[in-house]
């Protein structure tokens, strides 16, 4: 079976007065139909990047060096805006942090929801809905997302809702195309606790139920071990490890993953030794040569300043790219 | 008892190229984004040139004599040649003779009105930006009511009551001139005064003074340099007005507003005598308002840090 | 070195470093009064930290403020060690705030843009103290060297520094007149959670070093836990529920507080021996 999203050595350079930040270097991705993975790391790891280059919205000056992506066996790199207008929103959806600046403060819910549903059918080349029928689709749509109030919201401004609320609009506009993908960027990050909770829990049902796949987005290892079966962890631009969350979680074989979960305050308690990674996140105009992580590594050698570690897989569907996964 | 450890050693002070290595990046930042925008080197271009004849003027102008009056009957009119390339005037003077050294008499109605306006203006807005009540209203209302009569008219009456001539024009325009810099400084004053850094240096016992001085003010300075060269334009362009009306500089004092005015009567067959003097005009404007643009292109916080 | 603090001696007789009583805030907006902090009291001894969890909106930043006197109160008294700050105004207020500090959420706007580090290190004693000089540079320097920064960092701008790298420089500031109180309003918010963990454990070092008292203000329940002795749920501006962090956080009693807690996403247990 062909994964649904392939994402082959793909790296990205943006260039800048200082010279080319190498942002991506050489990911390496899969995804199939139904699953869902996440991708976290701290920021300026390069996952939003990713993450936006999948929808060919990434950094406007950034080019790509090297590798492909395919999304249902067509080339992303190569297609045109035409191409795109098939892709975006049909295909694959984007849900971002802050909902409320990709809310247009003007327009009632009800009014932009009819807009995406009628842009949709323009696109797929359907008869265009009446009035009624927009706010029939209005309704199934807001219901997927468990708004009850379907009355109140769609005559409410933007601002006359919460966060929460705003949020369950951006993920219902997302899904009016019956996307294949949807991608969440940072979805709960600028929600309270309460409110993430109650998005995260409406994203898991949206996976069981529509069988949605999902690339989620995150800095917070919580929200994405809540939704994500597969997980991706990113440093400096590179995919360090990847495999099932529950395996990543509980056994992290590569030192920043381990780092990384150390760093956690547990809300638990527990008399745990909070650990913090020395250093600061390297400058990637000029990278640490070999693997990107070694001037913060605890493990690292003479190796790992020399040769730029191979994602080897060292168990079942356990990717790590570092020189010492075994030691 | 605590206390922060001091070392016995007296700091070492490194090089000046170390010490301010984040400057000089920064400049030279500056420098690659104005000279990649074709713009703002044709406006830097232009402002250069036009201060480069402002202050070698006489030294550059081909005939200094015909600036200071002289009358040279027998060569009234003639058009451009090569012995007189903008053409002469209908006193025989070398047009471009005037042009050039009417760039000095420019340059300081342009600095005095500006630097006038943002002297009284600056503070004044930075004062009722930062201060709420009865300051900031009897201070704006007044700034709106000196923004609600057009500036060139009421430039225009002060120089009635005065009297004609280029001071009296400069005094008027430097009283019309200052409320812009009020309200634009207001503004920006109100802005930067949410700004955390300002709520951190309260909280650490700054007095007011201070805060303007060291958080407000430098905060504010990138409008005020984009206005302030705007500005220098605008206030050329507007010292000429009066003088083309007969206001401002008397001939036979080489300003440029006040030799198109003697020109218009000998258009269009002499066309030479007020078109060089317009050109200069137009390319001095031009020039401060593109260099205002590119200005605030790169002064623009959006392009820092990168 | 620095000025003479009096020595605190942990001392039953003694009143707590900061006492707060009765505090109350009403903001208007559109004519409309809005209570936004609700008859909020607290203690802290010297050397406690005391933690205000809540979520947006609860009003727990602006208990920070009001503490700092950053805004008025609308009622209420404030008392840090034994002196009145609410009666106090203009000069005296300025000259008590070196004892009581804040570190604001987040670095990257607390920091003015147009100053180098030294000049962000150096204001509290241009403000507050006749330190000028090459005192003035063994001083900013010693700081630089307390936040673990290289000296190096004075020349440059906060624009050029890593987000944890500004954080530090804000709590140079906010430690550099040994101020007894340091308010933190959530301090490592904005920051990822690596760096988050460098600066919490800094701030426990710091904390044993300078003998410094925290009112640490987050909506980051598992910080909380981690850093504070006491802890105070707000919801609403009204305070919910108060007591020893392990104890709320073991067996809340409020309703509010335990739908908090059981908002966050709990991880697998990590297998602690990779």
């Amino acid at each position: 079976m062909t994964a649904l999203l392939t994402i082959q050595d793909y790296r990205l350079d943006i260039p800048t007065f200082d010279g080319a930040l190498k942002v991506l270097d050489g990911i390496d991705l899969a995804l199939d139909q139904g699953e869902t993975l996440g991708i976290v790391g701290e920021s300026g790891c390069g996952k939003t990047v990713l993450a936006r280059s999948i929808l060919g919205i990434g950094p406007a000056k950034g080019k790509r060096v090297s590798g492909s992506m395919t999304f249902d066996s067509v080339e992303l790199d190569h297609l045109d805006e035409a191409g795109w207008r098939r892709i975006r929103g049909v295909k694959i959806s984007m849900i971002f942090q802050d909902p409320m600046t990709y809310l247009n403060p003007l327009f009632t819910i009800g009014r932009q929801l009819s807009d995406v549903v009628v842009a949709h059918k323009r696109a797929k080349g359907e008869r265009l809905p009446s009035r009624a029928e927009q706010r029939k689709r209005c309704h199934a749509l807001l219901d997927q997302v468990q708004i009850r109030d379907f009355e109140r919201v769609v005559d409410s401004y933007p601002h006359q809702l919460s966060g929460g609320m705003r949020q369950r609009v951006l993920i219902a506009m997302a899904l009016a195309g019956e996307p294949q993908l949807l991608i969440a960027d940072e979805p709960t990050t600028a929600l309270d606790v309460t409110i993430q909770a109650q998005i995260l829990d409406l994203l898991r049902d949206l996976v069981d139920r529509l069988g949605l796949t999902v690339v989620m987005i995150s800095h917070d290892v919580g929200a994405i071990a809540a939704i994500a079966r597969r997980v991706a962890v990113m440093y400096a631009g590179v995919v360090v490890e990847q495999g099932m969350t529950n395996d990543i979680l509980t056994q992290p074989r590569h030192p920043y993953t381990q780092g990384l979960l150390a760093a956690l305050p547990d809300i638990e308690g527990g008399h745990q030794v909070l650990e913090s990674i020395p250093g600061t996140i390297p400058n990637l105009i000029h990278p640490p040569s070999g693997c990107r992580f070694h001037p913060r590594c605890p493990r690292a050698t003479e190796i790992c300043t020399a040769q730029k570690p191979v994602a080897r897989n060292i168990g079942a569907d356990h990717v790590v790219a570092c020189h010492h996964a075994l030691d | 008892m605590s206390s922060i450890d001091m070392p016995a050693v007296a700091p070492e002070i490194p090089g000046f190229r170390e010490r301010h290595a984040s400057t000089i990046r920064q400049w030279r930042l500056y420098a690659h984004l104005f000279a990649g925008s074709f713009s703002s080197m044709l406006g830097l271009g232009l402002v250069v040139l036009f201060l480069v004849l402002a202050i070698f003027g006489p030294v550059l102008a081909p005939y200094p004599e015909d600036t200071l009056g002289a009358v040279k009957l027998g060569q009234r009119l003639l058009g451009p040649s090569f012995a007189h390339p903008f053409g002469t005037d209908e006193m025989g003077a070398d047009i471009l003779s005037r042009v050039i050294v009417g760039a000095r008499t420019s340059l300081w109605i342009g600095l005095v009105i500006t630097g006038i306006g943002a002297a009284v203006g600056v503070p004044l807005g930075i004062i009722a930006g930062y201060k709420d009540g009865i300051v900031r209203a009897v201070i704006m209302r007044i700034t709106d009511l000196f923004l609600s009569v057009p500036g060139l008219a009421l430039a225009l009456s002060i120089v009635a009551a005065l009297g004609p001539g280029i001071m009296n024009c400069v005094i008027a325009l430097s009283i019309v001139w200052w409320p812009g810099y009020v309200r634009l400084v207001q503004a920006k004053t109100l802005s930067v005064k949410e700004e955390l850094y300002v709520e951190s240096a309260r909280a650490l016992g700054a007095r007011t003074p201070w805060i303007l001085w060291h958080h407000i003010l430098p905060n504010c300075m990138t409008p005020i340099v984009v206005k302030a060269s705007m500005d220098m334009g605008m206030a050329i362009l507007s010292a000429a007005s009066l003088g083309f009306i007969g206001l401002g500089a008397k001939p036979p004092h080489p300003e440029w507003g006040a030799m198109i005015s003697v020109a218009r009567t000998y258009m269009p067959d002499w066309w030479w005598y007020s078109a060089f003097p317009g050109l200069a005009i137009f390319l001095t404007v031009l020039g401060f308002n593109l260099l205002g643009d590119g200005l605030r292109d790169i002064l623009d916080p959006r392009s820092r840090g990168r | 070195m620095l000025s003479p603090v009096t020595t605190l001696s942990i001392d039953a007789a003694r009143p707590p470093l900061l006492s707060v009583t009765g505090l109350t805030k009403d903001f208007s907006s559109g004519g409309r009064l809005f209570r936004a902090v609700d008859d909020i009291s607290l203690q802290i001894p010297q050397g406690g930290v005391l933690g205000i969890v809540g979520e947006s909106g609860s009003g727990k930043s602006t208990v920070a403020r009001l503490v700092m006197r950053l805004i008025e109160p609308t009622a209420g008294t404030i008392l840090l060690d034994g002196e009145d700050l609410s009666a106090k105004s203009g000069e005296s207020l300025r000259l008590i705030r070196r004892h009581m500090q804040i570190v604001f959420q987040n670095p990257h706007s607390a920091l003015n843009p147009r100053h180098t580090i030294h000049d962000a290190i150096a204001e509290p004693f241009l403000v507050q103290t006749t330190i000028r000089g090459l005192e003035l540079e063994r001083r900013v320097e010693a700081l630089l060297d307390i936040v673990s920064l290289p000296k190096a960092f004075k020349y440059r701008y906060p624009h050029e520094l890593s987000g944890g790298q500004k954080q530090r420089i804000c709590i140079a500031r906010a430690v550099a007149l040994e101020p007894r109180l340091l308010v933190l309003d959530e301090p490592t918010s904005a920051l990822d959670v690596s760096v988050q963990a460098q600066i919490i454990t800094f701030l426990q070092e710091l904390r044993d070093r300078l003998n410094l008292t925290y009112l640490f203000i987050s909506h980051n329940l598992a910080v909380v836990r981690y850093l504070c002795d006491r802890v105070i749920v707000m919801n609403q501006g009204k305070m919910v529920e108060e007591g020893v962090t392990d104890a709320i956080f073991a067996n809340p009693s409020n309703s509010y507080t335990r739908q908090l807690i059981d908002s966050i996403p709990r991880l697998p247990q990590r297998n602690l021996v990779y």
